[in-house]
């Protein structure tokens, strides 16, 4: 079933081969920098979904521990808050779910491209869907030390894959509150649980970059420096985690960026009225030296003349 | 808050990952079917049996706890012993009557937690060796490289580099001058000199070409099949290109030779009769066998018949020589890629080939009806 989706990637790709030298490395950069451009309106559109249900998270606790007891009238609640906010709640869903079968068709698309055995060479002479691209098949596989087919022997690209996953997901986890001793709060257990993913997603992409062909852990360092790259250019990436510091608290960084707004607006006005003070003056002792000057050429004209 | 929820589940990881492990985009490979005299080699899995004409196992390598890698190629035997490299890049010398191993030339890596090697070979081997004089031409992802036949040491200052893999087994020619030819899935049939390791000559055949090339002595002719969809004929002297044979879907094995006329199958599940002649490729006549079936492996030909495998429709065709006409069809218990190969076996002959089911791994069927009279399946002694 996924064929439909797997087969125009797999054409995709030898396209991007053609058109960029017949260079392997290069062909899965561009095919997956194009496949990530044309799904960011959905990316974009699932973290502004995820902000915005982290927004009213305190508002959600409040309406939990206030009608604890009554679930129907939290329910009811809670669909009132998403309204007045403008949320879907279901909005976060629907991007992931239309991502989800192009992820995994664009893994298994350049893993079939990739060929590594007869079977997968076998199975792509139905499923390229241009003509005139056979003869680029099978790809040339080698770039730099690598055979593109087969994973790393010297493990550098399971390493990279590691570190830039674990990079993304530390950027792109939602601020966690810390809370000492256990709690049975499902925010809390939620918080928790996006810690431990943290560290299991860069481990299980670890494992796929052991187990499949480097191309595909290509596409991985490539996805996630995209990945970065979109959180930081929307202004979200807090860099502090990286170095084990706890982001700082929104409202906080709100209240300070106010303080500082004011502080430099206040500088400035009183900047402006020096400016307009100077500027006063100065024109003032012009006009002061104009009329010196004009008063002394009379006395001159006099002296001249004494006839 | 659902979204965030699913990717916070281990569980919906654990699906992924098995989602991803399941990516099926078309199987390993299929089972490596060759004869020597009356004997028969499979090669499938992690093992390779020899195997009587009437389908007993007589001997299994490696034994079973020595496992470490599967085989994709088919095994070559030469003299007292039978040779075979792996797809890790490691090659091994057989007895020939008793299975047990007589040198082992290995490159593998380290295992890491059982899953993964590293600091190995990534120079697979796919298609069967070449017995030379006293050497072994080895067939690998990076090109071929030499082994002594006796113990297996590799000779270092031979090579032939190839942007990609040679899956075939490269045809030695032997003679006062020898000459080594290889077709190559970097699109090149190549001619090498076999003592030097000098290239002669180089043709680009502008698509992928799996099989081995087949010599035509009375035309002096080299044939190879291509993914470009074509049967390419090339001058065995200079290696210009003669003339080409149109097909309509990639040609993966090579074609088989019998009194001048060629037969082949494509991956659209064609079969093709063509004579060559003055140069020139006449067609005989060509049938559609299957829609389905992917016409993988070279046919078998007879006085009577022509007989090949139908990969996905799991079916063994036979048709008249003359005309393509039906004969008969035999189904089998899987995918039908595997290389077909005649046995006599009593007061019969038999078309034997593989599919990729354990249970039904070779079959071994009669040349007049196509009725099976055995199967066999893996068992360890």
């Amino acid at each position: 079933m996924l064929d439909i989706i797997v087969n125009p990637f797999i054409t995709l790709l030898l396209v991007f081969y053609r058109l960029l030298g017949e260079n392997v490395f290069l062909a899965i950069v561009g095919f997956t920098v194009a496949v990530r451009m044309a799904t960011l309106p959905l990316t974009l559109r699932q973290q502004r979904s995820m902000k915005a249900m982290q927004e009213v998270q305190p508002q959600l606790k409040e309406l939990q521990e206030k009608y604890k007891n009554d679930r129907e009238t939290l329910v009811q609640k809670q669909m009132e808050l998403y309204r007045e906010n403008k949320i879907n709640p279901l909005a976060g869903c629907l991007p992931l779910i239309v991502q989800m079968p192009i992820l995994i068709g664009l893994w298994r698309a350049i893993i079939a491209t990739l060929a590594s055995t007869p079977g997968q060479l076998l199975s792509l002479s139905d499923r390229i869907l241009l003509p005139g691209l056979d003869n680029l098949v099978p790809m040339n596989n080698q770039f730099a030390w690598l055979n593109l087919a087969v994973p790393d022997p010297y493990l550098i690209l399971p390493v990279l894959v590691v570190i830039t996953t674990w990079v993304q997901q530390k950027l792109l986890t939602p601020t966690a509150p810390k809370k000492s001793g256990g709690s049975d709060d499902p925010a809390d257990q939620a918080a928790a649980m996006t810690r431990q993913m943290t560290t299991i997603m860069p481990l299980m992409f670890g494992f796929f970059a052991l187990t499949y062909s480097s191309g595909l852990s290509i596409y991985f360092v490539v996805s996630n420096l995209i990945g970065i790259a979109q959180y930081s250019a929307m202004g979200r990436a807090d860099f502090r985690r990286l170095i084990g510091k706890e982001p700082i608290p929104e409202e906080e960084q709100a209240r300070i960026e106010s303080g500082e707004r004011r502080r430099i607006d206040g500088i400035s006005d009183t900047r402006k009225a020096e400016v307009k003070l100077a500027s006063e003056n100065e024109r003032t002792s012009q006009k002061r030296s104009e009329r010196r000057s004009r008063a002394k050429s009379k006395a001159n004209r006099v002296k001249l003349d004494p006839k | 808050m659902i979204a965030r929820n699913i990717f916070q589940r281990p569980l919906f990881w654990v699906v992924l990952s098995l989602l991803l492990a399941g990516c099926g985009i078309g199987g390993s490979s299929w089972a490596g079917v060759s004869t020597s005299e009356d004997e028969l080699y499979v090669s499938y899995g992690d093992f390779i049996a020899k195997l009587a004409p009437d389908g007993e196992q007589l001997w299994v390598f490696p034994p079973k706890d020595d496992r470490s890698s599967d085989f994709y190629a088919s095994v070559t035997a030469s003299d007292d012993a039978v040779y075979m490299g792996d797809y890790a890049g490691n090659v091994y010398a057989v007895d020939r009557q008793t299975g047990e191993g007589i040198w082992a030339y290995e490159v593998s890596g380290t295992s890491l937690f059982g899953f993964a090697s590293f600091g190995g070979s990534t120079n697979r081997i796919i298609g069967a060796i070449a017995v030379g004089e006293d050497v072994l031409y080895v067939p690998g992802e990076e090109g071929i490289f030499l082994l002594d036949k006796e113990d297996g040491t590799l000779r270092e200052d031979w090579e032939l580099e190839t942007t990609r893999g040679v899956w075939s087994q490269p045809l030695y020619l032997p003679g006062e001058e020898p000459r080594l030819y290889v077709t190559s899935l970097d699109h090149n049939l190549y001619l090498l000199n076999p003592v030097s390791g000098e290239v002669i000559w180089k043709t680009d055949l502008n698509g992928a070409a799996p099989g081995s090339p087949i010599y035509d002595e009375e035309h002096e002719a080299i044939f190879v099949g291509t993914f470009n969809s074509e049967i390419v004929a090339v001058n065995a002297e200079d290696g210009e290109i003669i003339s080409h044979f149109e097909t309509n879907g990639w040609v993966w094995d090579s074609p088989t030779l019998v009194d001048g006329e060629l037969y082949f199958g494509d991956l659209e599940g064609y079969l093709y009769a063509v004579r060559y002649d003055d140069g020139q490729f006449q067609e005989l006549w060509t049938q559609l066998i299957s829609e389905e079936g992917k016409l993988r492996a070279a046919p078998v030909v007879t006085d009577d018949l022509v007989i090949i495998g139908g990969g996905d429709d799991k079916t063994i065709y036979a048709r008249e020589r003359e005309t393509g006409n039906h004969e008969w069809a035999q189904l089998i218990a899987d995918s039908a890629l595997s290389t077909l190969v005649t046995v006599p076996s009593d007061d019969e002959v038999l078309v034997v080939t593989a599919s990729t089911s354990g249970d039904e791994l070779l079959v071994g069927l009669r040349l007049e009806n196509g009725n099976s009279r055995w199967t066999y399946a893996h068992k360890d002694e």
